[in-house]
């Protein structure tokens, strides 16, 4: 699908984007947005600004009340997800299952999983692939589960959250392992707090505020025109 | 797709399944060996005995036991349909690159296969010993069997599994929906699907008592002549029951048709995960 599309079309795009829950809270409030192909986005805002709202519609997780969606041209469905490879903000995964499970399933259900790649990312961790999930660390599990992610070849990485609640020295391993495993061409999509840890190798920031898009810009330009770092400006722009 | 999802559902739900439908086995094959040693035909003769109260108790109790077991496994079926996919396993479940409905008629294929493995293995196993029980007691089985008229077999024992298997396959499917309209709640999921679950027992109650009542009351107004003699059922008098057995497969499956439209329809809506 996304090898057939434009070289100048986006990978993603949203065009007038709303959701409302229940009918009454906007988590998304008629976003347009574009996300190009090979770029690292750092998605930033703060609590209920529409992050991992839109993270969930991107992944088909939820569907817009208005608007349109579409990655590689097509609307988000069994076609978008097999090119989106997603990681929530919790385990996901069934904690009975062993580590060597969790990647068969993801072999079985994914064309582009590289057993091989996430292999050798569990040899650098040293973590045996017979080792039950339940009984891993919060630490340990949220790096497994980034490695399944980062061991696809897909075109549109969506990770929420995927350094939060953990120790310096793993914020440090996941930020290398999305770094050192991601295709150049692919697109990734980080949503996070902890701004000064990722701002490294971000390449375009997008903030968002009530679920409306406050800015869009490139990382180099926004600092140069700022003379700040991307942390600075978040803590000005969201200062309560 | 949907041999993937039927392999991981299949995989994830055969440990707990194989050991709750062996534990049914097990059960039948101890009570096989307490009555073998029974002396049965004397025991039924003095009613009175203590033995006679322990054969009765533990009948009872393995019959409780039957009950426990299909309970337990429709619960198994019902908590990983919950968890897989409105828990927080759904984030994984509802980003496969697998069609909807797939996805759900995968996982209600394999709840709908263990309900009637345990079914089959609950009623065989009873069946079973029954059989050998009755053996025991002196009747000659052959005889009994050979000796129902085939009106009894075609107009109640037939209906009845009929009813039996279709009930068990709509069970999975209400339940599904229940879970499927639980997940609605934005908290307490577990209560909604309760209150799901209460609601359409109502309905289903309604719906049978307005079926048992009506279709009993216009066959005996096509037929006002019927009537249950001293020596044995009047034929006629079958064609009343039958309508009322056939108006409860009809209410099931409506029920049924309906929770299954509805686990499809729902979450095309709304998917409230953990």
């Amino acid at each position: 699908m996304m090898e057939q599309q434009n070289a100048q079309m986006p990978l993603a795009d949203l065009r007038n984007v709303s959701l409302n829950y229940d009918g009454r809270f906007l988590a998304l409030s008629d976003l347009t947005l574009t996300l190009e192909p090979g770029r690292i986005y750092g998605l930033l805002g703060p609590n209920g600004s529409g992050k991992t709202t839109l993270i969930k519609i991107l992944a088909g997780l939820l569907t817009q009340t208005a608007g349109t969606v579409t990655i590689g041209g097509c609307p988000v469905g069994p076609e978008t997800k097999a090119h989106v490879s997603y990681l929530p903000d919790r385990p996901f995964l069934e904690s009975g299952m062993t580590v060597e499970e969790a990647m068969a399933l993801y072999a079985d259900f994914y064309q582009d999983f590289d057993m091989q790649r996430a292999e050798d990312m569990l040899e650098r961790l040293k973590l045996g692939k017979r080792s039950r999930l339940n009984k891993l660390s919060k630490g340990t599990l949220e790096k497994v589960q980034l490695i399944l992610v980062m061991s696809r070849k897909a075109d549109l990485y969506l990770l929420d959250e995927p350094i939060a609640g953990v120790d310096p020295a793993a914020r440090d391993y996941i930020l290398e392992t999305i770094i050192s495993n991601y295709d150049p061409k692919a697109t990734i999509l980080i949503s996070t707090h902890l701004i000064s840890d990722v701002e490294k190798i971000l390449d375009d920031v997008i903030m968002l505020q009530y679920g409306r898009l406050l800015h869009k810009a490139s990382v180099e330009d926004m600092r140069a025109e700022r003379g700040e770092s991307i942390d600075a400006i978040f803590r000005k722009e969201f200062k309560c | 797709m949907l041999s993937k999802i039927l392999k991981y559902e299949m995989k994830a739900t055969i440990k707990p399944m194989a050991i709750i439908n062996a534990m049914v086995i097990f059960s039948t094959i101890i009570g096989f060996f307490y009555v073998a040693n029974l002396d049965v035909e004397e025991i039924l003769r003095t009613e009175n005995s203590t033995s006679f109260a322990i054969m009765l108790m533990l009948g009872i109790m393995y019959i409780v036991g039957l009950a426990i077991s299909s309970f337990v496994s429709y619960l198994v079926i019902l908590i990983r349909y919950g968890k897989t996919m409105y828990g927080s396993n759904g984030y994984l479940s509802w980003t496969l690159p697998v069609k909807r409905g797939t996805l759900i008629n995968g996982k209600l294929i394999n709840g709908v296969i263990w309900s009637i493995v345990n079914i089959v293995i609950c009623v065989g196993s009873f069946c079973w010993l029954l059989a050998f029980y009755l053996s025991k007691a002196g009747v000659n089985l052959h005889d009994v069997i050979h000796g129902i008229p085939s009106e009894i077999t075609g107009h109640f024992i037939l209906p009845m599994l009929m009813l039996l298997l279709i009930g068990v396959i709509a069970s999975v499917f209400i339940g599904y929906f229940c879970i499927t309209v639980g997940q609605l709640m934005k908290e307490h999921k577990v209560l909604g699907t309760i209150i799901a679950f209460v609601g359409v027992y109502i309905v289903q109650q309604v719906a049978n008592t307005i079926v048992i009542v009506g279709g009993g009351f216009f066959s005996y107004m096509n037929q006002p002549t019927v009537h249950a003699t001293a020596t044995g059922f009047d034929m006629e008098y079958l064609g009343i029951y039958d309508t009322m057995v056939y108006g409860q497969i009809a209410v099931i499956l409506v029920i049924a048709l309906v929770s299954l439209v509805a686990c499809h329809l729902i979450p095309r809506k709304k998917i409230n995960l953990d």
